[in-house]
């Protein structure tokens, strides 16, 4: 079952293509990698999937529900981390997100703090709940942007550059965590991401990106054979040098 | 909608501001009738400017109005709109199936419901304190009116001018909305909301001069196109309907001009804040 649907999706900044003629699909129960060099076109393309910026030409539709048409119906199935996870820094991580949980329809009143609990556990923030956002490290502020993201059940969680600024600790928790979620819930991941080490480890699909246009994209095994070494990394830098 | 409201209120209501400001409420009153109380040596019982038990709460709002009030409001939408959208904190918001025409809106309601417990809760204050430190007088005079007013009377004035005092803070506010979300960074749109302020308190004495100077004559009812104007002493011109007041239809006029500062800017804020494209 198709769970984020791009067809023909561009945008334009003035006279500048950010993104060109974009179509690709994800599956269900794909962990997806989105990859690019800088200036690509990779967070155009994520905030134009979660409703931030409107695509000039084309449709995205998440679960079937066009993001522009029908926004309250495709965006109640995502949950996202774009570019850094931002918090209101004056609150604690659990009023953060007891904040955040009114805004969705799905959990009822009674059922919100329960729900906060459920994800801080499942993100390892149990503990540091009623800490202040401002103390965080950014591995925390990471886990709790997942949290926030996994907050309304989504079928679809999008992270833009999840690693950044992460020490390997962090990032083998996040790499831990997306596979616990993709796993035991069956959610759906659309990560964009440079650390393409990272990424093999963790996605069975791939969507390229340069300029702005698709490049490729197909699963971990086909771009492997295409790529005829067990390095991803080596095999993207002469796709983007080329 | 209402979860919304709700989700703004509690962000709002968790900054130190909101509930410093609430709290100091006392404070700022016991303030406001220490001076008022020193300043009863020089005026006699029977002048307008004499403070009594039952005219404080007038008086308290017409000393705070312009300073307090106002600042406060502009802290407050400085960070509802500003420092929440250009910090990429409303992103959190914005990924939330909800279009950004409502979340316009539900800042705009949950600022004014603050506002709006403030004002009863200064109301409730000064009432409290004008008894406690100011002697009753059965007998009120007024500014701008002609003839002095019962207690009873003064109940609802005092009514009518809180009423009138928040509606000019709607019309302050949505200057600062405007102003906020252009702005760059929280200190411009500080920056640029008290430069708002003091034009508008520069903008009568600039327009008395240059009348005085010229000799032009023109109206004194331009002067309140100024909405510090209006808040110094627009209210009471308006509520005394007096002869000079009703010759110029006052009340009309600077209702006029509120409805026009709150139309137009509102409307240029909401434009701005709902514009397709949020690279945030």
């Amino acid at each position: 079952m198709k769970v984020l649907e791009i067809e023909h999706v561009t945008k334009k900044a003035g006279r500048r293509t950010l993104v060109s003629d974009m179509t690709f699909e994800i599956m269900q129960g794909d962990v997806c990698g989105f990859v690019g060099p800088n200036g690509a076109g990779k967070t155009t393309l994520i905030r134009m999937i979660t409703g931030l910026v409107r695509p000039g030409e084309g449709t995205i539709r998440i679960e079937g529900f066009d993001v522009q048409r029908d926004r309250m119906k495709a965006l109640g199935q995502v949950g996202a981390i774009v570019e850094s996870p931002i918090f209101f820094p004056y609150m604690s991580g659990r009023d953060n997100l007891l904040n955040l949980a009114k805004l969705h329809a799905g959990i009822p009143k009674e059922k919100r703090a329960a729900r906060v609990d459920e994800v801080l556990a499942t993100v390892g923030l149990d503990g540091r709940g009623h800490d202040k956002v401002k103390t965080y490290s950014l591995g925390m502020k990471q886990r709790l942007g997942i949290a926030q993201a996994l907050l309304g059940n989504p079928k679809l969680i999008i992270l833009d550059e999840p690693a950044n600024g992460l020490d390997p600790m962090g990032i083998r928790e996040l790499r831990n965590l997306i596979l616990k979620l993709n796993q035991a819930y069956g959610i759906t991941f659309f990560v964009s991401s440079h650390l393409l080490d990272e990424l093999q480890r963790i996605c069975n699909r791939f969507v390229i990106i340069k300029e702005g246009r698709l490049v490729w994209q197909g699963t971990q095994e086909a771009w492997l054979e295409m790529a005829g070494t067990s390095s991803l990394e080596d095999h993207f830098v002469e796709m983007m040098t080329t | 909608m209402m979860a919304l409201f709700h989700s703004e209120w509690e962000r709002l209501w968790k900054r130190k501001i909101a509930w410093l400001f609430l709290i100091s409420i006392p404070l700022i009153i016991a303030l406001t009738a220490k001076y008022y109380i020193g300043h009863n040596a020089s005026f006699p019982l029977g002048s307008p400017e004499h403070t009594t038990a039952e005219n404080f709460p007038v008086m308290a709002m017409i000393e705070q109005l312009i300073v307090v009030f106002n600042v406060v409001a502009l802290v407050l939408l400085t960070f509802s709109f500003t420092e929440e959208y250009r910090s990429g904190q409303l992103r959190l918001v914005m990924l939330r199936a909800y279009g950004s025409s409502q979340i316009f809106w539900a800042k705009w309601l949950a600022f004014a419901s603050m506002m709006a417990l403030f004002f009863v809760v200064y109301l409730v204050a000064a009432a409290v304190a004008g008894y406690v430190f100011f002697e009753s007088s059965p007998q009120q005079t007024l500014f701008y009116y002609d003839h002095a007013v019962s207690s009873r009377y003064m109940i609802g004035y005092t009514l009518s001018y809180y009423g009138m005092a928040y509606a000019s803070i709607v019309g302050t506010a949505s200057v600062f909305i405007a102003i906020g979300v252009i702005s760059r960074s929280s200190t411009a749109a500080i920056g640029l909301g008290m430069g708002f302020l003091l034009c508008s308190l520069g903008f009568p004495l600039i327009y008395d001069l240059f009348n005085r100077v010229t000799g032009f004559g023109w109206p004194a009812m331009l002067k309140y196109v100024s909405l510090t104007e209006i808040q110094f002493s627009g209210i009471a011109v308006m509520l005394s309907g007096s002869a000079a007041a009703r010759e110029w239809h006052a009340g009309l006029w600077m209702v006029l001009i509120l409805a026009g500062y709150v139309a137009l800017f509102t409307a240029a804020a909401r434009l701005i804040f709902t514009k397709s494209d949020r690279f945030i």
